[in-house]
């Protein structure tokens, strides 16, 4: 129903300047690599086997809980598939094998069985080292990539609805909607965003689904202006009248002839929302205001590389991992921007 | 003082330094027709150090005195009124203040006249009267009176700090005899010991200067005092400077001999631990202590350090270990079986963590009263035993049998013998914690395995699953209790760990609602009145009290009030140690850890008196050692020029 997904002539050539835009194209490509591969983390770091044979019978504890009673342990729990009486007792002894994901380590998992004090230096039992709880920072910098990416996403996507929404009807509106709205928009800006998430997660219980509808408090407001501006354009144009002048209902002309123009803008400014999502979360995190404690996430190692300057490994990671977020995101970020730029769009040569 | 209640909870951390109680002339101290007359008063027997005294054996009488100290104090200030609830104020304005009498370090509890000279007291304890010495001066040279005394007690009971009323309320009144004698009479209703040691830590405010200003007020305005140092320069959260006082009148009065030797103390604010630590490495401050193990192990490897220009000492730390661990909150149904707890106990594994956490600096405590006579050890015996049967005949199952048969040990796991071995060893105790679960009433639900309850029931009738909250005040924490939740989980309980900033923390502890957190129990030789704070019954129910356990056993009531009642030093003992066994089996807690040290690091321009075993040190007593500090800014540049700089892993 979009005119979005039907490949339009202007679609195509966007697409085909950002496709010339090698940094941006590149970058997307990565992003998405990074993306699928973060995705897998739960499957690809885990502190279980993919796959257990025992006693003819398969064991899939990745999928499904599976015991040590199950097994033929004592504990009724989910099997620790660390412990060796699990391992070389229950399975190997009794005829069984196990296969493990490449990383055998969950982004919780702490190696009980790690020689020195963490954090450990990188080796080859731990290829990025050890955190100061003594959990593999490879699993936790996949495991957080994926929650940072799963939040950052979330929270650009619902907000953009929102903002989006509501930047439409302010626009399409006009007036006293428009000028009142703006000035309460104006208003809930002007707080002092950080120190109200502060006292917030002091007071409500941090969890993902918490911590994002704290955080769309503020984040909804950034797209509003965009769409605003745009609508206030676009419900001016020829089209737009002509439209009215056959009697099509306001809310239609707002989907069909105005929104598509302010989605472009809307667009453009995803990637930069993504970006501020992800420092926001980082920065919770890393103040400890985040996710709850053991949480795998990006702000939460770059604080222990704080608190561990003899650790260097482990800010190094936080950082070069968010680092690389960023410049991916930014990157593609202005290509978007240039292809969905009718100057560069319409000119023969494309982007840079 | 007014800091205790909140240090208890909130700064758990990792065994501190000891309280070193700063410090007076009679020619003899003695009873007479019923009546001690002297310079000192022991809670029991006599003083240690005789009357004409001239110094503590723990410091160097003829220190040198001058310098600088540059100190670090992590946190701020924005108040110097450190005896009201209001503000915060620095820990060291005690430097400004004095108190009547101070403590020795080296005894269980025996104060030393300071702004008093001679000390009376009856046999009946019903009052305890204090001579001041004549030479007593306010920094702006007036005399200390004893209208000041009357006036110190009473601000401070009625404005001060709620733990000055909590302290002072078996005192009747206070009278002024005389200009320079003052009179505290006690009340006879509740026979208490402690009370006339405890007013002697009376910290004396001059009347004259606060006539016309708010007590209550939090304030900057640099307050009078009479004590060796008073506050030169300040800036609120940055940094405050305090000058020692020239012709201080109490130069010569035995219990500070030694003491107070820098002309100026300077603390730096910090606010990030991190931060603090850098800066010390960058020499923008003197001395340290450090609280963390693993700071201790990586955060000092710099050339000076090499060169011997920063040191990292060691110092014993004092006797009496006290307790510190996972406080359960016994208010909670799921925690209100001995046996469930007995079961969690099973679930730290302290040796891993020491080994992996805290490079083997920590040991264990299994006492509240740990590395002192006080502790209970292998079986009763004796009086101790006969405490402890007379209870049980009184009140049967408030007494656990174990008490008599078995030597409490925290459980214990093989995590230096192997991978295999250690595992093992956790395996085990799991096992162990899943039989006690088992007799107290928890059964694995089908499918997740999770714990729930036979018989008890939730509040909305079913069946009571075992999931509770460990709520943490300091990050730091986080790395202990992680692995912890870990092996609950296999035994299918559900602990989730919470980190609240320090207010709602508070909050939280006053109101009791929490399940779990670490919490210590700070004890000093002479165990006396806070243990009825701490363990009595009639505290469980009182919001703010120190019993955040909950815990009501009416063993433990009676104990407590028998404690606190002890004629002399050798029943105390017996009695401390029945106690020590009724807590231990009781398993209100998971015991953590304690440290046998301090762990002061230092710019090696100083000295300091060899190490005392009991008292372990304090930089009051500590010194600038001019041949040192002559050299020190030669040697500190040949460090950091060295070739192989850094080069140390």
């Amino acid at each position: 129903m979009s005119p979005l997904v039907r490949w339009s002539p202007l679609t195509r050539r966007r697409w085909a300047a950002f496709r010339a835009n090698r940094r941006g194209f590149v970058s997307a490509i990565l992003f998405v690599a990074l993306l699928a591969v973060s995705l897998a983390s739960p499957w690809l770091a885990a502190d279980r086997p993919w796959v257990v044979r025992l006693d003819g019978r398969w064991y899939w504890p990745l999928w499904q809980t599976v015991t040590e009673a199950d097994l033929g342990g004592v504990f009724e729990t989910a099997a620790d598939f660390r412990d060796p009486y699990v391992v070389e007792t229950l399975i190997r002894a009794r005829g069984g094998w196990l296969w493990w994901p490449p990383i055998p380590y969950g982004y919780d998992t702490v190696d009980l069985d790690a020689p020195g004090p963490a954090p450990a230096p990188p080796d080859r039992r731990h290829w990025l080292g050890t955190d100061d709880l003594g959990r593999d920072v490879l699993a936790r910098v996949l495991h957080g990539l994926r929650l940072s990416l799963l939040f950052g996403i979330t929270l650009t996507l619902v907000s953009a609805v929102i903002g989006t929404l509501l930047g439409l009807w302010q626009g399409f509106a006009g007036g006293w909607v428009d000028l009142i709205a703006q000035r309460l928009i104006e208003l809930w800006g002007a707080m002092p965003r950080l120190y109200i998430l502060i006292i917030m997660s002091a007071v409500i219980e941090p969890g993902f689904g918490s911590l994002l509808s704290i955080l769309l408090f503020f984040s909804w407001m950034s797209l509003v202006h965009v769409v605003r501006a745009e609508t206030l354009r676009a419900r001016n144009f020829d089209y737009v009248r002509a439209a009215r002048a056959l009697g099509v209902p306001e809310w239609r002309i707002a989907i069909r002839h105005v929104l598509p123009n302010a989605l472009v803008a809307a667009m453009t400014y995803l990637p930069f929302q993504l970006a501020g999502s992800l420092t926001m979360l980082t920065s919770l995190d890393f103040l400890g205001l985040g996710l709850p404690p053991g949480s795998p996430s990006l702000g939460e190692m770059l604080q222990q590389g704080k608190a561990n300057l003899h650790a260097p490994w482990l800010g190094l990671t936080a950082f070069i991992a968010l680092a690389a977020l960023f410049m991916l995101v930014v990157f593609i970020g202005e290509a978007a921007r240039d292809a969905f730029d009718p100057r560069t769009t319409l000119s023969s040569r494309g982007a840079r | 003082m007014k800091r205790t209640a909140a240090s208890a909870v909130a700064a758990v951390v990792l065994a501190g330094a000891g309280a070193i109680g700063p410090t007076a002339s009679p020619a003899r101290a003695a009873w007479s027709n019923g009546v001690w007359r002297g310079h000192a008063l022991a809670l029991h027997g006599e003083p240690k150090y005789p009357a004409n005294f001239t110094h503590f054996d723990y410091v160097r009488p003829d220190a040198p005195k001058g310098g600088t100290l540059r100190l670090a104090e992590e946190g701020g200030f924005d108040s110097l009124n450190p005896f009201i609830p209001r503000g915060n104020a620095p820990l060291a304005m005690t430097l400004v203040f004095e108190t009547l009498a101070v403590n020795s370090g080296d005894e269980p509890f025996t104060i030393y006249g300071m702004l008093a000279e001679l000390i009376e007291m009856p046999t009946n304890r019903a009052w305890v009267t204090f001579h001041l010495r004549p030479e007593a001066r306010w920094h702006d040279g007036r005399p200390v009176t004893s209208e000041d005394v009357v006036f110190s007690f009473q601000t401070l009971r009625e404005k001060g700090a709620p733990t000055y009323r909590l302290y002072y309320r078996n005192v009747e009144r206070v009278e002024a005899i005389d200009e320079r004698t003052v009179r505290f009479q006690l009340s006879t209703n509740h026979p208490n010991r402690e009370l006339p040691l405890i007013v002697g830590h009376l910290p004396v405010l001059p009347a004259h200067w606060w006539a016309g200003r708010d007590f209550g007020a939090v304030t900057l305005e640099p307050p009078l005092g009479s004590g060796p140092y008073r506050v030169a320069a300040l800036e609120a959260n940055r940094y405050i400077l305090f000058e020692r006082v020239p012709n201080y009148w109490g130069a010569t009065v035995p219990a500070v001999q030694g003491m107070y030797n820098f002309d100026r103390v300077r603390y730096e604010v910090y606010r990030d631990a991190t931060v603090s630590l850098e800066a010390f490495k960058a020499g923008a401050y003197d001395w340290r202590v450090e609280i963390s193990a693993k700071d201790w192990a990586h955060g000092y490897r710099t050339p000076e350090r090499d060169a011997g220009v920063m040191r990292c000492e060691l110092f014993p730390s004092g006797r009496l270990a006290s307790m510190q661990g996972f406080a359960f909150n016994l208010r909670r149904p799921i925690f209100a079986d001995r046996r469930t707890r007995r079961a969690m106990q099973y679930a730290f594994d302290f040796e891993w963590a020491n080994r992996a956490l805290f490079h083997g600096q920590y040991r264990r405590c299994r006492s509240f009263f740990g590395q002192s006579e006080l502790e209970a050890r292998g079986l009763p015996e004796g009086e101790e035993r006969r405490l402890l049967e007379e209870l049980r005949a009184r009140h049967g199952g408030a007494v656990p049998e174990e008490v008599f048969s078995q030597e409490y040990q925290p459980p214990r796991t093989d995590a230096d013998r192997g991978e295999t071995a250690h595992r093992l060893s956790v395996r085990t105790n799991l096992l162990e914690a899943r039989r006690w679960l088992h007799e107290a009433g928890w059964q694995p639900r089908a499918g997740d395995g999770r714990l729930v309850h036979r018989e008890l029931r939730d509040a909305t009738g079913r069946a009571l699953e075992f999931s509770f909250e460990i709520l943490l005040v300091q990050p730091a924490f986080e790395r202990v209790v992680l692995p912890f939740t870990l092996n609950l989980r296999r035994l299918g309980i559900e602990a989730r760990v919470r980190t609240v900033d320090a207010s709602v923390y508070m909050n939280r502890i006053l109101a009791f609602d929490f399940d779990m957190v670490v919490s210590s129990w700070p004890m000093s030789e002479s165990p006396g009145n806070e243990q009825r704070d701490y363990w009595h019954s009639l505290a469980a129910d009182q919001p703010g009290s120190r019993n955040i356990l909950g815990l009501a056993n009416p063993a433990v009531d009676d104990l407590v009030e028998e404690v606190i009642r002890a004629e002399d030093r050798a029943a105390l003992v017996a009695r401390v140690r029945a106690l020590d066994r009724l807590l231990q089996w009781g398993f209100y807690c998971i015991p953590n850890w304690y440290l046998p040290w301090n762990r002061i690091a230092f710019w090696d321009r100083f000295g300091y008196p060899p190490p005392h075993p009991e008292v372990g040190t304090h930089w009051i007593y500590w010194w600038l050692d001019a041949e040192k500090d002559a050299t020190f800014a030669a040697r500190r540049e040949a460090a950091r020029r060295r070739p192989d700089r850094g080069s140390q892993r």
